[in-house]
């Protein structure tokens, strides 16, 4: 049982008053008639803010009548306040608008008056009349302002275009002067330097015939001297070659002799050979010596020959050489002159086409001028006519205006021109192809979803149908400031259609079924410009999205302003604001305790396809107020809780009832039930069998009992078997249910009682399941299944466990179905726990002959099938991928049951429990291991399991005993782990336990055990808890909270961040992480995507990690922020929240810091891959 | 004591099915696809029975492959008149042919479809009148225990292509024994990301569905 609404007592009381402020003050006397109010107070900031009028949003859910005209504001004195409805939500809130008196800050509100006076149609008749004249000369005066515009624009751009034709003749003429001025400059310089080249190339020609005959000859004469060089040449080699063969036969005759004198003892064989080849070489020598003179001679004369013909062609070329100068002198001279006079022809070139050119935009500038210039007059008169007219209309806009101000002035506080609003309607029309048919669609659009105070115009979600941004209208009404007079541009992006009026007058449309444009948005063309004066302007944006498949609910107001050039949102300074005020309390007439609600999505559990949406109801009452309430919750259950978390099982709005006073009307809201982007709680499936628990299942329908049921078989939760019991028995009470679903009904019937603790009745259940369904050999053999399984886990009988795992396989011998294996192997499983291995084995092998689990397919072998999945569960999980590992050793274990005997598998299975934080069971299948002594190899690591597992359980001296164990019997494996840092962790933590026990107890530490941390919750409702914000920047404030009647808020809007929390953990459990969830709601708040809610989390001596995540834009709607920190693996803690200071109020409540163990986050993790993980 | 009484249940229990291996005396028909009389395609984007998937005229299945796929599943129904009154059921498998796939190893699921769906035909291209129309408790037929069975008759993990076999013994014995009317399977896939192409089902006789029964004396 949750029980979340603040509960009233001295102490809070005396903190409503004293710590959080006064939230009523004295209270006027009760208005005739009504039976309800809300004292309301302004909390905007009044120093900035220079507003006269306030904004309240009231839940009224039900309290008013249908246009609620009988909604009334009183002030302290008791003077009735004229107020004006804004939106009006028949199913939830109302906002009105009413004049601030004297800066007073506190108002009250009433409600609830069947008998309340209509209008005063007289009055309102004149305020009409007044109304409709003004706004006639309103839009009479826009229209004139778009015409005005469009003439100042068009005399812009007149003049804009003569100026620049005026400046291309201007520029043409100036350059055509210059230009025809230089040309016969060019031309005489052109002519000067053709009549030089002629002459010039005659004497080159002259030149180049004077040096023809001599060099002739030198080329000749060179030719023949390199020919008898040649010769000579060649001839000095053969010498050369000759006088190298002498020399070495002379070199081989002194060798030999050298060898024969050298040699003490020759042989008579060596020394005839060497003489042999001594007199041969001496006869040879003189042969070669004759060569060598022979050569040498033959050499000289045609070295004589070479030297007299080098001669010559010297002296022939010395005879060439001044004719040679010449011609070179000749021909550079002609070069030069050539390239001077194609220079001056080019010179002379550019400057005709320059002039030909220049002369035609000079000629084409002057006919635009003479076709543009008539043109001026007329235009300037319009323009000039249409600004005295669009001022003139602007007087008697005034004019009017201020006839009708002074007329409703005092009824209508909108005629100050403040705030902006947006309401939510569902869209009914069918076509939006232009205004007409938008307007005979909103008319029809009855039914209002919401509506919400908000600073700019901008969203990217249908806020009150979030499930479904679809068939929506959002109509924004507020005021514009202009401060710069001109010409503004404005466009409204959004998906479908959209309309801009400002002072009534369409300025803007964008028709039919269009998507928001993205990325770069092209700077004209795409918006509509209008006048503006200096001023404030009433508009109103309509943005409505029909059933468009791929609409997303964007809607934003963008301009161009003059002189700029980038389109922009229209910031919330151009919009003017007014103050924001909340209800503190809600009372009745008759003094009787009263509550109105609110709501938010807590969290959502998917599955299979079936999801549970645990929704937060919060009743609010004024401090110190606790009335007893009755809640429907519009599908037949009820709660008398406070502050109830209710489970509904599908998406879409539902209207939730609360009774809180003997005689008013029930209190109605329409609820939302959608999935926020949040990640789920792990915890949230405990509080989803803890709500369940809490309601009349009977009273649902059997969809939603199909779903419960779902949900509680996989939700692993111990204490599920209550709801359970409950959810079977009245669905096996439901006809025609399918006879298989009733099997399973019986089967988990049967093991709900048992867990209670009624084996005796669970056995009677089993007997009832067998007479209706035991003809039905596959249901019958499931429900024995599932007995068997009670018997064994739960009665611990494993007598009759076995006989009905024998019924199953000898009643359906010839039965070819998986669930006789399946007997078999539950039947090994059980052997396995009583710790007979051998038995266990052959039942395991048993299984395996009984058939295949699952469809039959592919041709791979066992052996090779087995194999590859053990080595690759190996492999993930080494890889720390603990999922996949589960799923692979699923697979094995169903395919091939004899594994579970293996050591390997053991260990996985070990290991894999211990990293999703099922330490009991890890530490089970470690000792399994130990006793397996063939597999003696993974000892050490079931040491070190084993000890990981207690120090993460929290039993620090287990922990030291199994590492100790493991140091004396595997020393190495102790040091190569490194497990003395371990052992050093866990003995800082004893120490520090020991440590805060005595500081604790005084030294007694036998007298007092220190919790583990588990859970911190702040609502701001307790002395304590505002002592936690910790921050002269934030400060709570007396509001309907969603967690007792006071909220915490920064107190100066800007651009900063104020602290909400700050918050000490003692012993802190060494596993599984930190989740925080906070609920907050904006009222107009400004909430940007740069803005974050910042959560530190630091140790003992760890430095603050950080986690962050953005708040949404909630148009007044509580929405729960999730941030997750890993575990400190230190003994003690602390964390501190931090807010953005946005612009309108953020509210934040219900702040709340759990431990969630490693445990619970597999739980989630298993419920989630359903009943059939991949 | 209990391990005792558990070791001699045991024995007795392996002797049993050694004699029951040896004896036979049952029945074997096969039907094919062709004796469905009730087949039709259905997405959960259309909260009704909504359009079909392969067969363009009655009798005549032209289109080569059915596709599954998140969202639009396969509905069809095998007529077992074929089976004699008095007798039941030993062992029935569905035998379907795998062609192709998308996904690492991807699984689809048969389940039992519970409320009577109409007679359905089926279409890859066009959208077929039937007549009548269902509204599922949830789209796409998704509502378990409601409009499905509680749990599926079988998962099946796709490794290769080709023909994969199905235990469907306990649906045959609930259709057979009148505890539960025969409004035949659903194939779908629920895992994201996945698809899975059957041949279609009477793509050719030797590729055709199957539906094989064996069935013996009460």
């Amino acid at each position: 049982m949750m029980w979340r609404i603040y509960i009233p007592c001295l102490i809070g009381m005396a903190l409503a008053a004293s710590v959080l402020g006064d939230t009523t003050g004295t209270a006027p006397d009760w208005l005739e008639g009504y039976r309800v109010r809300f004292p309301v107070r302004v909390v905007s900031d009044a120093k900035k803010l220079d507003a006269k009028t306030i904004i309240v949003r009231i839940p009224t859910g039900g309290w008013l009548k249908p246009d609620a005209t009988d909604i009334r504001v009183c002030g302290p004195d008791g003077g009735i306040i004229p107020a004006i409805v804004l939106a009006h939500d028949p199913l939830g809130d109302t906002i009105i608008q009413f004049r601030q008196e004297s800066k007073e800050e506190r108002y009250w509100v009433y409600v609830s008056n069947p008998d309340a006076p209509g209008k005063d149609l007289a009055f309102e008749a004149r305020v009409s009349t007044a109304k409709e004249a003004s706004i006639q000369a309103g839009l009479l005066k826009m229209r004139l302002a778009k015409v005005s515009a469009e003439n100042a624009s068009a005399l812009r751009d007149l003049l804009a275009e003569i100026g620049k034709q005026q400046g291309i003749f201007d520029q043409a003429s100036t350059n055509l002067a210059t230009w025809q001025e230089a040309l016969p400059k060019r031309e005489a310089e052109h002519a000067t330097a053709k009549v030089l080249v002629p002459p010039a190339k005659t004497t080159l020609d002259q030149a180049a015939a004077a040096h023809a005959p001599f060099q002739k000859i030198a080329d000749e004469k060179t030719a023949l001297s390199r020919a008898a060089s040649t010769k000579a040449k060649r001839a000095q080699a053969a010498a050369a070659r000759a006088a190298q063969a002498h020399n070495a036969a002379i070199g081989k005759l002194n060798t030999a002799q050298q060898k024969l004198a050298a040699d003490p003892a020759p042989s008579e064989q060596e020394t005839a050979e060497l003489n042999q080849r001594i007199a041969d070489l001496k006869s040879a020598l003189p042969e070669l010596e004759a060569v060598v003179q022979s050569t040498a001679a033959a050499a000289v004369p045609l070295e004589a020959e070479a030297a007299a013909a080098k001669q010559v062609a010297t002296d022939a070329r010395l005879a060439a050489a001044p004719t040679d100068t010449t011609l070179k002198q000749a021909r550079t001279q002609h070069t030069q002159l050539s390239n001077a006079a194609k220079q001056a022809a080019a010179r002379v070139a550019k400057a005709k086409n320059v002039i030909t050119s220049e002369s035609k935009l000079k000629a084409d500038a002057q006919a635009a001028l003479a076709k543009l210039q008539p043109t001026l007059p007329g235009i300037k008169k319009a323009a000039t006519d249409s600004k005295t007219a669009s001022d003139n209309a602007v007087t008697d806009a005034r004019a009017k205006e201020a006839t009708y101000f002074d007329l409703a002035a005092a009824v209508d506080p909108r005629l100050l021109k403040e705030g902006l609003t947006v309401e939510f309607r569902e869209w009914s029309g069918d076509k939006f192809a232009d205004w007409a048919q938008v307007v005979e669609g909103l008319q029809c659009s009855d039914n209002v979803l919401g509506g919400a105070v908000v600073t700019e115009v901008i969203q990217n979600v249908n806020p009150f149908r979030r499930a479904d941004p679809r068939n929506f209208a959002a109509s924004y009404r507020g005021y514009l400031k202009v401060d710069k007079p001109g010409v503004y541009s404005f466009f409204v992006n959004g998906d479908d259609a959209t309309f801009l009026f400002i002072n009534g007058y369409k300025v803007y449309s964008r028709t039919g079924t269009n998507p928001p444009l993205r990325g770069r948005v092209e700077l004209y063309g795409i918006g509509a410009d209008i006048q503006l004066e200096r001023g404030v302007h009433p508009f109103e944006v309509h943005h409505v999205i029909g059933n468009t498949a791929e609409a997303t609910g964007h809607c934003t107001l963008m301009w161009l302003t003059p002189n700029s050039k980038a389109w922009q949102w229209v910031p919330r300074t151009a919009f003017t604001a007014a103050h924001i005020a909340v209800p503190v309390g809600v009372e009745a007439w008759d003094g009787q305790p009263i509550a109105v609600f609110d709501y938010g999505i807590d969290d959502v559990l998917t599955v299979d396809g079936v999801s549970l949406f645990l929704t937060r109801f919060a009743a609010a009452a004024s401090p110190g107020v606790s009335p007893n309430v009755t809640w429907s919750f519009d599908d037949g259950t009820t709660s008398q809780n406070p502050s109830p978390t209710h489970i509904f099982f599908k998406e879409g709005d539902v209207v939730v009832t609360l009774q809180s006073h003997p005689t008013l009307p029930a209190f109605r809201r329409r609820c939302h039930v959608w999935t926020p982007p949040v990640p789920t709680n792990p915890l949230a499936i405990g509080t989803a069998v803890e709500m369940l628990s809490e309601i009349d299942v009977t009273q649902l329908q059997v969809r939603d009992l199909n779903d419960i049921y779902h949900f509680l078989r996989l939700c692993e939760q111990p204490d599920r078997w209550p709801v359970m019991e409950r959810v079977c028995d009245h669905l096996l009470a439901q006809p025609e249910l399918d006879v298989k679903y009733r099997a399973l009904l019986y089967g988990s019937l049967i093991e709900a009682i048992a867990r209670q603790g009624r084996g005796t009745e669970a056995v009677k259940i089993f007997d009832r399941a067998v007479a209706e369904i035991g003809s039905l050999r596959t249901l019958d053999g499931a429900v024995r299944l599932d007995t068997a399984y009670v018997q064994r886990q739960v009665l611990k009988d494993y007598a009759a466990a076995g006989k009905l795992y024998a019924q199953v396989i000898q009643g359906n011998e010839r039965l070819r179905h998986p669930l006789i294996r399946q007997a078999a192997v539950a039947w090994g499983d059980m052997y396995l726990d009583a710790g007979d291995l051998a038995r266990a084995g052959e039942a395991y092998r048993l299984a395996r002959q009984l058939g295949s689990i699952g469809a039959v397919a592919g041709g791979k072998t066992d052996a090779v099938k087995r194999g590859a999945l053990l080595r690759v569960a190996e492999q993930q999980l080494t890889q720390g991928n603990i999922e996949q590992t589960y799923r692979l050793l699923w697979r094995i274990e169903n395919e091939f049951p004899e594994q579970k005997l293996e050591g390997l598998y053991r260990y996985m299975r070990a290991e894999s429990d211990r990293h999703a934080g099922r330490y009991d069971q890890a530490i089970r299948n470690y000792e399994m291991l130990l006793n397996l002594r063939q597999w003696g190899g993974f000892r050490p690591q079931a040491f070190h399991g084993i000890a990981d597992c207690y120090y993460r359980m929290g039993d620090s001296d287990e922990a030291l005993k199994w590492l100790t164990a493991l140091q004396e019997s595997y020393p190495n494996e102790y040091q190569q782990r490194d497990l003395d840092s371990v052992r050093a962790r866990i003995e800082t933590r004893r120490s520090a336990f020991q440590q805060q026990q005595a500081a604790d107890t005084g030294g007694d530490a036998a007298v007092q055990e220190i919790p583990t941390f588990s859970d911190r919750h702040v609502n701001y409702e307790q002395p304590d808890d505002v002592a936690l914000i910790g921050s002269q920047r934030a400060g709570p404030i007396p509001a309907l909270g969603f967690d007792g009647p006071h909220v915490v808020t920064a107190l100066r809007p800007g651009f900063g961040y104020a602290q909400v929390a700050n918050v000490s953990m003692v012993n802190l459990p060494p596993q599984g992480n930190l989740w925080l969830e906070m609920w907050y709601r904006t009222r107009g708040t400004s909430a940007h995507d740069r803005e974050m809610i910042i959560v530190k989390v630091a140790g003992d001596d760890a430095p603050a990690g950080v986690v962050s995540a953005p708040p949404q834009r909630t148009f007044g709607l509580w929405h729960k922020i999730v941030l997750e920190s890993p575990a400190l693996n230190t003994f003690n803690g602390s964390f501190a929240v931090f807010v953005p200071e946005s612009a309108g109020i953020l509210e934040i409540d219900g702040v709340r810091v759990r431990h969630v163990s490693d445990r619970q986050h597999d739980a989630l993790r298993r419920f989630v891959q359903g009943a059939d993980p991949q | 004591m209990t391990r005792l009484r558990i070791t001699s249940s045991f024995a007795v229990v392996t002797l049993v099915m050694g004699i029951g291996v040896a004896v036979t005396w049952g029945r074997t028909i096969i039907v094919t696809a062709t004796v469905c009389d009730r087949m039709a395609g259905i997405s959960d984007i259309a909260p009704r029975q909504s359009w079909a998937l392969s067969q363009p005229w009655p009798g005549i299945y032209s289109n080569t492959t059915l596709t599954i796929q998140p969202r639009q599943s396969f509905l069809f129904r095998f007529d077992l008149g074929e089976i004699p009154d008095g007798h039941r059921i030993a062992h029935a498998q569905l035998t379907l042919p795998v062609n192709t796939w998308s996904g690492v190893e991807p699984r689809f699921y048969l389940w039992r479809v519970l409320p009577d769906w109409g007679r359905g035909a089926c279409h890859l291209y066009r959208k077929v009148e039937r007549d009548r129309k269902i509204e599922w408790t949830k789209p796409g037929a998704a509502g378990i225990s409601s409009d499905r069975a509680t749990r599926p008759t079988d998962i099946v993990r796709v490794t290769e292509a080709g023909d994969v076999t199905i235990n469907v013994t306990e649906d045959l014995d609930l259709w057979n024994t009148g505890a539960a009317p025969n409004r035949g399977w659903m194939l779908t896939v629920e895992d994201p990301g996945t698809v899975v192409h059957l041949l279609s089902p009477a793509y050719s006789a030797a590729a055709r569905w199957k539906l094989r029964v064996t069935y013996e004396p009460q």
